[in-house]
């Protein structure tokens, strides 16, 4: 699974800490999931993407060998 | 029933009871290498001896159930497969230990510590991967 929280971070010009103190996890939560280490829950999901105003798929895109 | 196995280890201690759980199990450790010397812990007509293994065992788990800076999905994985990882480890150094007092057919070599180092190596693992693994990994 790939995922674009980096990018979205950067356009808002937010930190990892930033971040992650607004969904409420730490920040390395937060690192590891933008390295692909791990896979959030869907409630996880869903707050990154209300944050983002986005929806889920424009996060976070299902790769061929998931 | 399943919800309940899934909620009991969410209810955890207070951030400062890894502080106390530490003292005590220091205290406690340090105690009984002392009285151990003279005494046997498992010597059913003194009481000392069980006080002194369930100081251990209550300063480990106060330590394993504290809270940790961040409680959020991750950590909770975390504890999960460090728990999975640490059973891995236990298994694999009591057998070895047990085949080295085996070879040398010496029965001061057999692993004496039981569930106390299963949990200690659990609360290694859990505090490494919380506190240095993602910090290398944020270089």
């Amino acid at each position: 699974m790939k995922n674009n929280i980096k990018v979205e971070r950067a356009k808002k010009d937010m930190t990892q800490e930033d971040l992650a103190k607004e969904i409420g996890v730490s920040r390395q939560t937060i690192i590891s999931i933008e390295s692909g280490k791990y896979v959030p829950s869907t409630i996880l999901a869903l707050k990154i993407a209300l944050y983002f105003k986005l929806s889920v798929e424009e996060i976070f895109i299902l790769e061929t060998n998931d | 029933m399943f919800e309940i196995l899934l909620m009991i280890p969410k209810i955890l201690f207070p951030r400062y009871f890894k502080w106390v759980g530490l003292v005590i199990y220091l205290i406690m450790f340090i105690y009984g290498g002392y009285y151990g010397q003279i005494y046997k812990l498992d010597d059913v007509n003194f009481s000392t001896g069980l006080y002194i293994q369930l100081g251990i065992f209550a300063g480990l788990i106060m330590m394993i159930y504290a809270k940790l800076k961040v409680e959020d999905e991750m950590t909770t994985q975390i504890r999960m497969v460090s728990l999975q990882w640490a059973i891995l480890v236990f298994i694999i150094l009591r057998i070895t230990f047990k085949s080295i007092a085996f070879y040398y057919k010496n029965s001061d070599l057999l692993p004496k510590y039981q569930i106390n180092s299963l949990l200690l190596i659990y609360l290694i693992l859990l505090y490494s991967q919380v506190y240095f693994i993602p910090w290398v990994k944020s270089k």
